[in-house]
């Protein structure tokens, strides 16, 4: 030590703080981990680092040599190594002073590495050890429990053995190969009354005892003997006592193992037993003949089917003896053979084991021995043993064959009810006296049920029904009600009732018919009762009715129009000869001649006549009428004026048009009549102060709509109506209202024919009407007029006709009457034409023929005798091209106008007419560009 | 080293320290650590200075009944700012870093305010977790307490660094004797051999 440089106090201090030091360290690790940090730091150390293991060598541990750059020191306590510390040096000289301190440093780390080391073997030792005692003890704890286990368990079962020998009902004795009793039981003792003295285990004592008790001693010593003498046998049988008591003996060997080591024998007092088994067969044979008084069949099987009991009643169905029938198979011998019978036997097995149901009711049909069948209703129980297992059937069987026959033909008649109910479509039902007991879906169809359920819910009884109506809008007179009549025998052939249902409000018409239902004895039982609904046949009935009132109606207007119309036609010519002879009578007559005043009161009157045909005509709907399209509102506008005129000013004129109304095609003049009538009529019903409206409105009805208002017409129309506040109308007023020279005015006031005029003039334009009216209500009468829907034409508004003028042109003048030829001719020829009249068309087409000059116009009537003014003009037309024609007529029913309505392209006049009409006319056809071609 | 006349009592041992002696304590057993600590902070306490300990695993509560024993009122004096006591991962790693140079400010702020309150001197006692071993910045641990060695020579606060031989490794412990000038053995204050100088473990640092 003292050749090597000496280290300084610090370093020195170092190193020992660090010996001081690492000893607080926890463990190896961190000391090895400290003692490398420090030594880090050492002069010419460039590196400490440790190997930990542990070397155990008993030859003495490897060192491994150091050299210049590394010194290794290990860390060495005897034969065990526990580390190395490694130092890479740079400067071998610099750390040789440090190597002994730091060899001491690693032994005094081996030191303690030892003492770790020794204390964690010590540890590790004492840690197997307690391990070891802790399972040793384990172990010993479980074999004492085992122990006690087992001891518990004996004990248990020795305690087990002594209960239920003791809990047992026989008396027991276990004798021992030698003769000795090995146990017996207190019931043994109470059994053969053993008394106290015998207590011992000698068995011949007892034996004695015993036997003398016994009815037949040497019998019983006999067999006791025996048994003795063959150890292996067992015996079961019966000891007869001397006091009555009856025992069940019980004998056989006890083993231990293969070895015989005693003689078992068990005691039982049957004598109750063997008793009640008396009593029991004595209550059989009671029972027998109970069974044999029955009516029904009474079979009891065994769990094989086989037949252990049977009464007589069974034996007689079957015609077979009682011996013949137990003990055979109920299934082979009693039941058809039929393929059902290995069912049934396979059910039968099933019901044995307890593996179905038994049922508790059931029928079958069995078969005697002369092969007859029998249909039977059982009812069944299962019998059981004592342990409550299955051991048998018993049957109780009613021969129903009879009785089911009577139910086949009852119910296939009533099949044949049913469907005779289900196949008719009037409501059927049947009643007993409170009760419904039969219906059919008629029925609940007409009583607006959903169904059947629906019906029956609450209301079996028919008077539940009846709270679901009203009858002839009143609740339902129970009593009054026909099937209470008919309960009570009366026959209602046919009633009619109006029914409606009070939750719904539906109404319907139905007809009924009701019958009693009486018995055999002709008491009432209950009835019947046929219901239909009638409400369509009612309806068409009142629509038939309306239809044939308004044919008649029809028909009395057509005929009184035919008639006014042919008598005002030819009025009407009369009228226009007086007419034009009185115009010209005028002309050449001065005004100051006293006979121009009477001309012209003739001209008046004349006039007022025309006036009056011409509304017959318009009723007849032959008034010549020329239709324009126009609106309706401008129409009535244009005539307000003179409305309010008319209707005077106490009474307010209310207009109310509808914009955008649609248009129609009507001819002005007739709506002017239809408005001036109307409006005169609804002044006259008001006395004093009232009111008028007139309105207008566009309306559409479909067919639905006026299949629900007679009168009505399905299409588009415009609605004129005009309605007052006045005094109204009665039924019978309005059942005549339309009839020409109908009137409620007084005489001098009405003619008749104002409505008859309206009513002509609706029907001519294809329309319809409608009155509302009620007495001191007022009237609104509605007309419906076509809507026109050719926009191509242009509204014809007010507009008058051209000025006279005269003219010089040439007048084919056709007429048949002579009076209206002469006239009109001389009307032309004073208007300046030239005039070839001719009074029937066949003198026309020849006066034609045979004019030299130039014909301009053919002015001819319409109905003549030879041929009508249409053929006319096509013979006339081709002879003079470019040839005008104007036709005249008191009307064109049927020969230039289709329907009395004139094609846009004719040219007509209103036959009477005035000269001034007359010119005006003639000059607006001449003054045509186009001339005839057809018609 | 500032010229520091002052000596301090550190409560666990008869023999007083100069002010501002940074020392280090390795410590194995728990009750050893606990017992010096509270002495420590008593008797800076009774000497009128200002103590601040950083501590997991002491508490408010431990400290009240140890100065109660001793007749003082650890509320009082915590009022009058005499004592504080936190946890150590509130002050040494707050935010979930360690970062020495708040830390030393931290430091140097509770020794101005030491003086500001008037009190005749600052102590701290704190315990390092081995938690600095795995936070960011926990790798300057060594910096920081070589330069709190640094700062005491001009800012006397006295200071002990309490370290669980139990937890830190071996190097570790050995590390941290390189940068404590004084350590505490078997509770007295011994002159630590391995320790660096702080301009040179620095400079060794960088």
């Amino acid at each position: 030590m003292s050749s090597r440089p000496s280290l300084s106090a610090e370093v020195l201090g170092q190193i020992a703080l660090m010996q001081s030091m690492v000893a607080q360290l926890p463990d190896k690790e961190s000391m090895l981990s400290f003692a490398c940090q420090g030594l880090n730091d050492l002069a010419g150390v460039a590196e400490a680092v440790y190997r930990y293991e542990i070397i155990n060598n008993d030859q003495g541990t490897d060192h491994i040599p150091s050299n210049n750059d590394e010194r290794i020191f290990p860390i060495i306590r005897g034969n065990r190594k526990h580390a190395d510390i490694i130092l890479r040096l740079t400067d071998a000289a610099a750390f040789l002073p440090y190597t002994p301190y730091i060899e001491n440093f690693c032994n005094m780390l081996a030191v303690i590495f030892e003492e770790i080391h020794q204390r964690e073997e010590n540890r590790r030792l004492l840690d197997d050890l307690e391990r070891r005692v802790e399972n040793r003890t384990k172990e010993l704890e479980i074999e004492i429990q085992e122990r006690q286990k087992a001891e518990e368990q004996l004990s248990y079962s020795n305690s087990l053995t002594n209960a239920a020998l003791e809990a047992s009902a026989d008396g027991i004795l276990i004798v021992k190969r030698d003769g000795k009793i090995a146990r017996w039981n207190e019931k043994f003792v109470s059994l053969w009354q053993i008394p106290g003295e015998l207590h011992t285990d000698n068995d011949a004592p007892v034996l004695q005892h015993v036997t003398t008790q016994m009815a037949f001693p040497e019998e019983f010593l006999r067999k006791v003997k025996e048994l003795y003498e063959n150890p292996d046998d067992s015996s079961i049988d019966l000891l007869h006592l001397a006091d009555g008591r009856i025992f069940e003996r019980y004998s056989q060997p006890a083993k231990i193992g293969n070895e015989i080591v005693a003689r078992f024998w068990s005691f039982r007092d049957i004598t109750e037993r063997k008793r009640n088994e008396q009593l029991i067969l004595a209550e059989r044979d009671r029972a027998q003949k109970y069974l044999d008084t029955v009516e029904a069949i009474i079979v009891v099987l065994d769990d094989q089917g086989r037949i252990s009991l049977i009464n007589r009643k069974g034996c007689e169905i079957l015609a077979r003896s009682e011996n013949e029938l137990i003990g055979t198979s109920w299934f082979t011998t009693c039941l058809p053979n039929n393929d059902n019978i290995d069912k049934d036997l396979f059910y039968y097995r099933k019901l044995m084991r307890g593996e179905v149901q038994s049922k508790e009711y059931f029928e079958n049909t069995i078969i005697s021995a002369d092969g007859n069948l029998h249909e039977i209703a059982w009812h069944n129980s299962l019998l059981l043993d004592e342990k409550g297992s299955i051991t048998g059937t018993l049957s109780a069987g009613e021969d129903i064959t009879e009785r089911k026959r009577s139910e086949e033909a009852l119910k296939a008649s009533r099949t044949k009810l049913e469907a005779a109910l289900a196949s008719m479509t009037d409501a059927v039902f049947i009643s007993d006296e409170s009760n419904i007991i039969e219906f059919n879906d008629a029925f609940v169809s007409f009583h607006r049920f959903k169904n059947k359920e629906d019906c029956l819910k609450k209301r079996s009884q028919f008077q539940d029904i009846l709270e679901f109506f009203t009858v002839d809008g009143a609740p339902v007179q129970q009593e009054m009600w026909p099937i209470s009549r008919a309960l009570r025998g009366e026959i209602v052939t046919y009633a009619e009732y109006a029914l409606c249902r009070k939750d719904t409000g539906e109404n319907w018409v139905g007809s009924y018919s009701f019958s009693p239902i009486k018995d055999h004895k002709g008491m009432i039982v209950g009835a019947v009762a046929v219901a239909r609904d009638i409400t369509e046949l009612k309806k068409n009935e009142e629509a038939k009715l309306n239809l044939e009132a308004q044919l008649k109606q029809a028909q009395k207007m057509e005929s009184v129009g035919r008639l006014a119309g042919g008598v005002a036609h030819d009025f009407n010519n009369m009228l226009g000869v007086i007419l034009g002879r009185t115009e010209m009578a005028l002309e050449s007559t001065n005004s100051s001649d006293p006979m121009h005043v009477d001309l012209q009161e003739i001209h008046k009157a004349a006039e007022r006549s025309a006036n009056l045909t011409r509304q017959l005509l318009a009723f007849a709907r032959k008034q010549t009428i020329s239709p324009k399209i126009l609106n309706c509102n401008e129409a009535v506008s244009s005539m307000l004026t003179m409305l309010r005129r008319l209707i005077g000013e106490d009474i307010d004129l209310m207009w109310f048009p509808q914009a955008n109304l649609w248009p129609v095609k009507v001819d002005p003049t007739q709506l002017d009549q239809l408005l001036a009538n109307l409006c005169v009529n609804a002044r006259d019903a008001i006395s004093g102060v009232g009111k008028v409206t007139i309105e207008t409105e566009n309306m559409s009805f479909d067919k639905a709509y006026c299949d629900n208002h007679p009168g009505f017409i399905p299409g588009e129309y415009i609605m004129l109506a005009v309605s007052d506040n006045g005094c109204g109308m009665d039924g019978d007023t309005l059942a005549h209202l339309y009839e020409p020279f109908f009137t409620t005015k007084e005489i001098g006031k009405g003619t008749g024919l104002g409505l008859a005029t309206v009513y002509g003039i609706v029907k001519q334009n294809n329309g319809f009407i409608n009155v509302y009216s009620e007495p001191d209500q007022g009237t609104a009468f509605k007309i419906f007029l076509p809507r026109y829907i050719d926009k191509a034409k242009s509204i014809q508004t007010a507009g008058k006709g051209q000025p006279i003028t005269r003219g010089k042109e040439t007048i084919l003048l056709v007429e048949d009457e002579h009076t209206v030829l002469d006239m009109t001719k001389a009307m032309l020829e004073r208007l300046g034409y030239r005039v070839i009249p001719a009074q029937t068309p066949g003198e026309a087409i020849r006066l034609a023929k045979s004019h030299k000059n130039e014909i301009d116009i053919l002015v001819t009537d319409v109905v003549m005798p030879e041929m009508n003014g249409r053929d006319l003009v096509r013979h006339i037309a081709p002879l003079y091209p470019g040839i005008k024609t104007l036709f005249m007529s008191g009307y064109t029913a049927n020969a230039i106008a289709h329907h009395g309505i004139l094609d846009d392209d004719v040219q007509f006049i209103e036959k009477p007419f005035s000269r001034k009409t007359l010119a005006e006319k003639i000059r607006e056809v001449l003054g045509q560009s186009t001339p005839t071609t057809n018609l | 080293m500032c010229e520091n006349s002052k000596t301090v009592s550190l409560g666990f041992t008869e023999e007083r320290v100069p002010a501002g002696t940074h020392m280090c304590l390795i410590f194995t057993d728990d009750d050893e650590r606990l017992d010096s600590l509270l002495k420590f902070l008593l008797s800076g306490v009774m000497e009128g200075e200002r103590a601040a300990c950083f501590s997991e695993k002491v508490t408010e509560e431990m400290i009240r009944a140890y100065f109660a024993k001793h007749g003082i009122s650890y509320d009082e004096r915590k009022t009058d700012n005499a004592i504080s006591c936190s946890p150590t991962s509130e002050v040494y790693f707050r935010d979930g870093i360690f970062d020495p140079d708040r830390m030393l400010n931290t430091l140097s702020s509770f020794y101005q305010q030491t003086q500001d309150l008037g009190f005749t001197g600052g102590r701290v006692i704190g315990e390092m977790t081995p938690e600095v071993e795995h936070v960011p910045g926990g790798d300057r641990l060594l910096e920081y307490e070589s330069r709190v060695s640094l700062m005491v020579r001009e800012k006397p606060v006295t200071a002990v660094c309490q370290y669980d031989a139990n937890k830190f490794s071996g190097a570790a412990i050995m590390n941290v004797l390189k940068v404590h000038p004084k350590m505490i053995v078997n509770g007295i204050v011994v002159h630590n051999p391995l320790f660096i100088e702080p301009e040179q473990f620095l400079k060794l640092g960088t």
